[in-house]
């Protein structure tokens, strides 16, 4: 509980206006446990003298960039503050020649782009998770977020350089740490963004983190190729991933996704198409120029004409409504559950066959996204409460046998998000393996008094 | 007293004659590519994942230090065993357990050389992209637990980036898996802190790699300058104009003449410096991208360049490159290698201090580094029998890390800290920072037996063990 001094100590902190109280923190529940207080603090100093409260407290932080995955992890154990970054919105060093930009946790992936589109002949942070407009440098890295184009320029694992977070140990020095810098290659020390990417803020809070910049391709486009039946998309992606052409991502999509992309405005309702794939294709003209070609070419091979090429803004609003499926789907029903499938690159497709068949037998509606050239498949299923405590036996079920069908292909299955009464009866992570304890060693090491997101990551962590 | 029945137990676990014990045996162990010496007190070579996990439970058992070695190319003195011990000698663990094209995945041994993967792969369209230059005897182990770079780099990034799997001896002697062939696994990111870890948080005993499709087309060029300051302008001129070359090389006249007296790759000998710039990706349009390298090589004055028409013309390009280390050797007998890496834009100024202070204290200094990721590579040359111009060079290698530091760089691109960087680690890390890697290092080896008094140097608080 705060009591009523702790809370002057955290208004002291952050100022009246970086605390939010009263009905407004129904907006920052988690799994629906409301916060006691969110606050948002408008300093990296700010940040640390909450967390050094917290510790003397014993209050339990959930860290908050845009909110647009709080979906991901198990219902926190304890739920006292919200910390939101939001007003670490400064970026800090836009190097072009270098190749680096340096931001606060809080800024928003958007602002980023649009400040380096508009550097020399422009620059990008080669980074496109769903929700881009909204979501926040540091969450990204604290949920390991990624997009379409991961299969070009790989994840933030690739992407960052630098990196600095508050870890909750009380200690002479502070809490502020450092790892990384500002050059590509680095080994002095430990890899420590490593370890904070994808940690869910279990470990640290992020602050600020510097990452590889690219400049914007000369050319770009994106081939969306309608196919009559369901294997098709995938023997394309197979070819184009076993051929020397160089796409920056292969989406495969079923009809169900594109009714959801043609209800806002673009006409792809062909009833005698099944499944779809979307191929973005950027570099220099003249290598676009033939490798459109070349996909042209394949799919007509393959017998279908429903071939669309997007350029300019047509594209970008295409890649823009993609990214906000997960939203569209929650959406339409507040008991949705979104499943993220990872399996090697060639059991794609077969696992991909397994959730539709899966959910069709359950006739429950599923909306497919693969990151077909890394062997990941979004699976995301509109429920409302109804409905939801019709299924809510046979989905558990569902999820168990798509994690056993891909463990066993050496992969695995994370819930993306759930409602809550789902998340109770399921492990959203799944078995981390033999290195379980490390990664409990891990957690003591950095937070040992388990302030930090407590419960919500993997085994309990 | 312990030591013979130490010994007798190791060859219990990994059989007789695959132990070194005698002192005559050991004096090669004692040492790698970096100026340390330190003498084990045995050398176990293990051929499975078995082995080495009950030679660490029986090290543990005995509470003697172990670490693994596999060609012993360190440069940094990661692989000297300073508190002797049991060095775990991996090179017989050197078998490609698996080519999965479909997956576009490699399974190896820690001891597979890394340019026996490269073999492997070439012949069916494929790469593994780190290309460290000692790949003919590095071996992929030794490259994941120093997260080699290598001329590729710039492009397709360092070894972490390629590693999405391991199986490893925990210091305890558990075995585990880390990643796999697929990406994105729950869990902490434990495949990323053991990738450049110097050995100090387990033994590798399997590495799952990515493998890419070999590039449509490469042009490889060699441009020949009259000044190191033009090469440099060049390089920055390249990115400046949006074009990412798969590699940017430097090499300046000390290198260049010992490069050609050992390798004669080709290089004249009155040029002050030459860069060697690659290109790579589909065909179409690299005849326009070539040109404009061109075009930006001129603006900088390039005596000449030279494109590279067969593949036989490239790989002489490189062996100049690749053996630069080697060349230099013969000149002197010995050298010390900086790895200070810098934002490319502070390359020139960064050089010029290197220069001064070779002047400074009379030392010549060779310049070869991967000039478009901002590593550089001076070569302090010496001899190390002359106990007090050690210490010289000790001096001079630390200003030049200092340096490095202060134009926002940092102490090592892709050597590793090792022995020799343990106190520079004070130039870019304050306590705190060091502190969060103690914590790392405690969580994977509470007892600090694997590989210890690397990487991380001692500290009043929390630091020694």
């Amino acid at each position: 509980m705060t009591d009523r001094k702790t809370r002057k100590w955290l208004t002291e902190i952050v100022g009246k206006a970086g605390v939010k109280e009263g009905e407004a923190l129904r907006d920052y529940a988690v799994d629906g446990q409301v916060p006691q207080a969110v606050l948002f603090p408008g300093s990296r100093e700010e940040v640390e003298r909450i967390v050094a409260l917290a510790l003397e407290q014993g209050l339990t932080i959930v860290p908050w960039g845009g909110g647009t995955h709080m979906g991901l992890g198990a219902p926190p154990r304890r739920l006292d503050l919200v910390l939101c970054l939001t007003r670490l919105d400064r970026i800090v060093d836009q190097d072009h020649e270098n190749m680096t930009v340096t931001a606060e946790a809080g800024v928003c992936l958007a602002a980023i782009q649009e400040n380096l589109r508009h550097i020399g002949s422009g620059f990008f942070l080669p980074l496109d998770p769903p929700f881009g407009d909204k979501a926040t440098l540091g969450g990204a890295i604290a949920g390991n977020s990624s997009g379409p184009r991961r299969l070009r320029y790989g994840t933030l694992r690739d992407l960052v350089l630098g990196i600095e977070v508050i870890i909750p140990e009380q200690g002479a020095e502070g809490l502020k740490t450092v790892a990384g810098g500002k050059t590509v290659k680095n080994v002095s020390g430990y890899d420590m963004s490593k370890l904070y990417i994808g940690s869910l803020g279990t470990l640290a809070i992020i602050v600020e983190a510097t990452c590889r910049i690219l400049p914007v391709p000369e050319d770009q486009a994106t081939v969306i190729i309608g196919f009559p039946s369901s294997e098709q998309p995938w023997a394309l992606a197979r070819t184009l991933l076993e051929s020397q052409l160089l796409p920056s991502c292969i989406e495969v999509y079923n009809s169900m996704t594109a009714s959801m992309l043609s209800a806002r405005g673009k006409s792809s309702a062909e009833t005698a198409v099944e499944a779809w794939v979307a191929v973005g294709i950027e570099g220099i003209r003249e290598a676009v120029e033939r490798q459109i070609a070349e996909i042209e070419n394949l799919a007509r091979s393959q017998g279908t004409e429903q071939i669309e090429i997007l350029r300019g803004s047509e594209e970008v609003a295409f890649w823009r409504r993609l990214g906000r499926l997960a939203l569209e789907v929650r959406a339409k029903g507040n008991r949705s559950i979104g499943l993220k499938v990872s399996v090697p690159l060639s059991l794609t497709h077969e696992i991909s066959a397994a959730i539709e068949e899966h959910t069709a037998n359950e006739n429950v509606v599923c909306y497919q996204l693969s990151h077909a050239g890394s062997g990941i498949v979004y699976a995301h299923m509109a429920l409302d409460g109804g409905l939801y405590r019709e299924k809510e036996e046979a989905l558990t079920e569902v999820l168990h046998e798509l994690r056993k069908r891909s463990e066993g292909m050496d992969g695995s299955v994370v819930v993306a998000y759930a409602p809550p009464e789902f998340k109770g009866r399921v492990d959203v992570w799944g078995d981390v393996g033999g290195m379980f304890p490390i990664m409990q060693q891990l957690k003591r090491a950095f937070d040992p008094k388990a302030i930090l997101n407590p419960g919500r990551y993997v085994g309990g962590i | 007293m312990r030591k013979p029945n130490l010994i007798r137990k190791i060859e219990s676990i990994v059989g007789r004659g695959n132990v070194l014990y005698n002192r005559a045996n050991l004096l090669a162990y004692e040492y790698d590519a970096s100026l340390h010496r330190g003498l084990p007190d045995a050398v176990a070579f293990a051929t499975t994942t078995e082995q080495v996990s009950q030679v660490v439970k029986l090290a543990n058992r005995e509470r003697v230090p172990f670490l693994p070695r596999g060609s012993g190319t360190n440069l940094s003195g990661g692989t000297v065993p300073t508190r002797g011990g049991i060095i775990i000698a991996l090179s017989r663990m050197n078998r490609i357990l698996e080519i999965d094209l479909q997956n576009q995945r490699a399974v190896a041994e820690p001891g597979v050389f890394n340019l026996a993967l490269q073999d492997a792969l070439a012949p069916l369209g494929y790469f593994y992209a780190p290309d460290p230059a000692s790949q003919k005897v590095s071996t992929i182990g030794g490259n994941v637990g120093e997260n080699s770079g290598g001329p590729l780099c710039l492009k397709y990034g360092v070894t972490t980036n390629h590693v999405l799997g391991l199986e490893v001896v925990l210091p305890d002697g558990t075995v585990v898996q880390t990643g796999g062939k697929a990406l994105d696994y729950p869990g902490y990111d434990l495949t990323g802190i053991i990738v450049g870890s110097e050995g100090t948080t387990g033994i590798v005993t399997k590495v799952t790699v990515r493998i890419m499709r070999s590039p449509e087309a490469v042009k490889t060029f060699l441009a020949i300058y009259d000044s190191v300051e033009d090469a440099g302008r060049t390089v920055s001129d390249i990115i400046a104009e949006g074009i990412i070359p798969a590699t940017l090389e430097m090499m300046d006249k000390l290198v260049i003449k010992a490069v050609e007296e050992s390798v004669h790759a080709g290089y004249p000998l009155d040029s002050e410096a030459v860069l060697i710039i690659e290109l790579d990706g589909l065909r179409d349009g690299m005849d326009r991208l070539e040109r404009q390298v061109g075009e930006i090589c001129k603006r900088n004055r390039v005596r000449n360049i030279e494109v590279a028409a067969s593949g036989e013309q490239r790989d002489k390009l490189w062996a100049g490159r690749k053996g630069a280390f080697g060349a230099v050797g013969r000149l002197y007998p010995s050298y010390m290698v900086n790895d200070g890496t810098v934002p490319r834009t502070q390359l020139p100024r960064v050089l010029k201090r290197v220069s001064e202070i070779g002047e400074r204290y009379n030392l010549p200094i060779g310049n070869v580094f991967h000039a478009g990721d901002g590593n550089l590579h001076p070569l302090i040359l010496f001899d190390e029998r002359d106990k007090d111009q050690l210490e010289v060079v000790r001096k001079a290698s630390y200003e030049i890390l200092q340096a490095c530091v202060d134009a926002g760089g940092t102490i090592s691109g892709e050597h590793g800290i090792g022995l020799e960087k343990l106190q520079a680690m004070g130039l870019l890390f304050g306590p705190k920072d060091i502190g969060a890697m103690w914590k790392v290092k405690r969580a994977f080896d509470p007892t600090n037996l694997c590989n210890p008094g690397k990487v991380l140097p001692e500290m009043e608080t929390g630091g020694a063990l």
